[in-house]
C-alpha cells in the first residue's frame, strides 16, 4: 500500500493537454535534498537488491528500484525502473521512466542513453489509445478501476497499455458508462460515450416496496452478527499493552 | 478503543490474529536520544528500506535511568509464517520526526526467526543495554543486528523458562 507504496507515492500525475488528445505522465519524484551518505548507501543497497531478484520477482524488483531512486536521484535505479516496467508490459510507465531519465539526467553513460532510447521508441509504438468521444463536462472517469485526470480535451485520448481494460463514466446522477474491451498494440479505438440523466423512484415507492424493506432488515441483522463475531475475536486475543504495534507488510 | 479497533480491522478481514507481547530492557537517555520508536514488519521488508509509518505508536520516553517497557506487536494471519524485523530507533523526537532525526543513525535492527502462530500469544524480552553509537552509514547499523531463533520466543507453555522448542519444532507450530 504505502510503498507498494514510495513506488505509487514515488510519483505524480501531471495531466498534459493538446488539441486533440490528453495523457498522464507519470514521474519519479527524487530526493528532495541533497541525499547523505548513509541515504546513497541506503539506495545503492536496495538497487543491489533489486537487480539480485528482478528475474524471479520483478514487481517486487521494481518498487526496491523506485526507493532506491527516491533515495539517491541517482540515473541507474531510474533506469531500472524503466527496464523493469517494460518487462512487466507496463508500456506508458516505461515511456514516461526512460523520458524522465533521458529529460532530466544528462550523466546517463551513452550505452544506456541509447538503450533508453530504443526502449522508449519500442514502447511508444505499443502504447494503445482509448478516444473517447461525447464526453460532457467534468465526469468523473475511471480506467480499470483507476480514477482518471480529465485534462478537459475532447475527444479525450487515454493511453493504456495494450490488453484487456475496462472504463467507466459517471456524470452527475446519470446511469454509468461502461465499456470494456481488448486494445492491441499502437491501436486507437474511437469510443462513443452515452450518459442520459435518469429519473429517479419517488420516494413514496421505495418507502413502499416489500422488497427494499427486506433488504434493510436483512442487513441489518448480517451487520448485528459481524459485530457481535468481531467483538468475539477481539476479545479472545487482546493485546496486553496499550502501545499496540500493528505488524506491517507493505508499508 | 485503539486496541478494540486494530483488533476489529485485523479480526474483520482474516478471522484469527496474533500477538507478541514484547517486553524492551531499556537503557537511560543518552546524549540527545530520548526516545525509542519501535517499528515492526514481516520479512518481506528489508532494514535498509525507508518504512513508512502510519500507525498511532507514540514513542517511548526514555529516562533518567534503564526501564522496562511493554508494547504488544499484532499480526494478521497472512503474516504469521515470516520472519519479522524490528527497529528500535533511538531518536529526539517521539515519533523521530526531529529535523535531526534521520542524519545520525541511533538504531537497533533485530531479526526474528518466527514470532507468531494462529491464535496465540508469544513472548519475548529484549535488553538494549545502552543507546546505540550512531552510525555514519548503513553497514555500521547492521553490523549490530541481532538475530533470535523461534526457539527463544515464549509461547503455549506456562513455563516461564523454556525450553519453547521440542526439537526444531516450536511449541505453538
Amino acid at each position: 500500500m504505502l510503498l507498494r507504496s514510495i513506488g505509487r507515492l514515488g510519483w505524480v500525475l501531471i495531466a498534459i493537454g493538446t488539441p486533440s488528445a490528453a495523457f498522464a505522465q507519470h514521474r519519479w519524484l527524487p530526493p528532495d535534498h541533497a541525499p547523505t551518505e548513509a541515504e546513497l548507501e541506503r539506495a545503492r543497497v536496495l538497487y543491489e537488491e533489486g537487480q539480485r531478484i528482478e528475474a524471479a520477482e520483478p514487481a517486487r524488483a521494481l518498487e526496491l528500484f523506485e526507493q532506491s531512486f527516491l533515495l539517491s536521484g541517482a540515473w541507474k535505479p531510474l533506469f531500472a525502473i524503466g527496464l523493469a516496467l517494460h518487462d512487466l508490459a507496463r508500456c506508458v510507465e516505461a515511456r514516461d521512466a526512460m523520458t524522465q531519465l533521458l529529460d532530466t539526467h544528462d550523466d546517463v553513460e551513452p550505452e544506456y542513453a541509447q538503450r533508453a532510447l530504443t526502449l522508449r521508441d519500442e514502447c511508444s509504438e505499443r502504447i494503445a489509445i482509448m478516444s473517447l468521444e461525447g464526453l460532457p463536462d467534468r465526469p468523473e472517469i475511471t480506467v480499470d478501476g483507476v480514477p482518471y485526470l480529465d485534462s478537459g480535451a475532447r475527444p479525450l485520448a487515454i493511453e493504456v497499455d495494450p490488453g484487456e481494460h475496462a472504463l467507466e463514466v459517471r456524470w452527475l446522477d446519470a446511469d454509468p458508462f461502461v465499456w470494456s474491451g481488448v486494445m492491441g498494440p499502437g491501436s486507437r479505438v474511437p469510443i462513443a460515450v452515452s450518459l442520459s440523466l435518469r429519473e429517479g423512484p419517488s420516494e413514496t415507492s421505495l418507502a413502499e416496496s416489500p422488497v427494499f424493506w427486506t433488504l434493510v432488515g436483512t442487513g441489518v441483522l448480517a451487520v448485528a452478527a459481524g459485530a457481535v463475531a468481531i467483538v468475539l475475536a477481539v476479545l479472545a486475543l487482546e493485546p496486553n499493552s496499550d502501545q499496540v504495534i500493528p505488524l506491517c507488510s507493505d508499508c | 478503543v485503539q486496541r478494540l479497533l486494530i483488533g476489529c480491522v485485523l479480526a474483520c478481514g482474516c478471522g484469527e490474529t496474533a500477538v507478541l507481547e514484547l517486553t524492551l530492557d531499556l537503557p537511560a537517555a543518552g546524549d540527545e536520544r530520548e526516545f525509542v520508536y519501535v517499528q515492526a514488519r514481516s520479512g518481506t521488508r528489508l532494514f535498509e528500506e525507508v518504512w513508512s509509518d502510519e500507525s498511532s505508536f507514540s514513542g517511548i520516553a526514555l529516562g533518567p535511568t534503564s526501564q522496562r517497557t511493554d508494547v504488544s506487536i499484532v499480526a494478521a494471519p497472512e503474516q504469521l509464517d515470516s520472519l519479522m524485523r524490528v527497529k528500535l530507533r533511538f531518536c529526539r523526537a517521539a515519533r523521530c520526526d526531529h529535523p535531526l532525526d534521520p542524519s545520525g543513525l541511533s538504531e537497533q535492527w533485530i531479526e526474528i526467526e518466527r514470532a507468531f502462530y494462529d491464535g496465540e500469544r508469544t513472548d519475548l524480552t529484549i535488553a538494549v543495554l545502552a543507546v546505540p553509537t550512531p552510525c555514519a552509514n548503513i553497514s555500521c547499523v547492521r553490523a549490530g543486528l541481532r538475530v533470535i531463533d523461534k526457539c527463544e520466543v515464549r509461547g503455549c507453555t506456562e513455563d516461564e523458562a523454556g525450553p519453547f522448542c521440542s526439537g526444531d519444532r516450536h511449541l505453538c507450530e
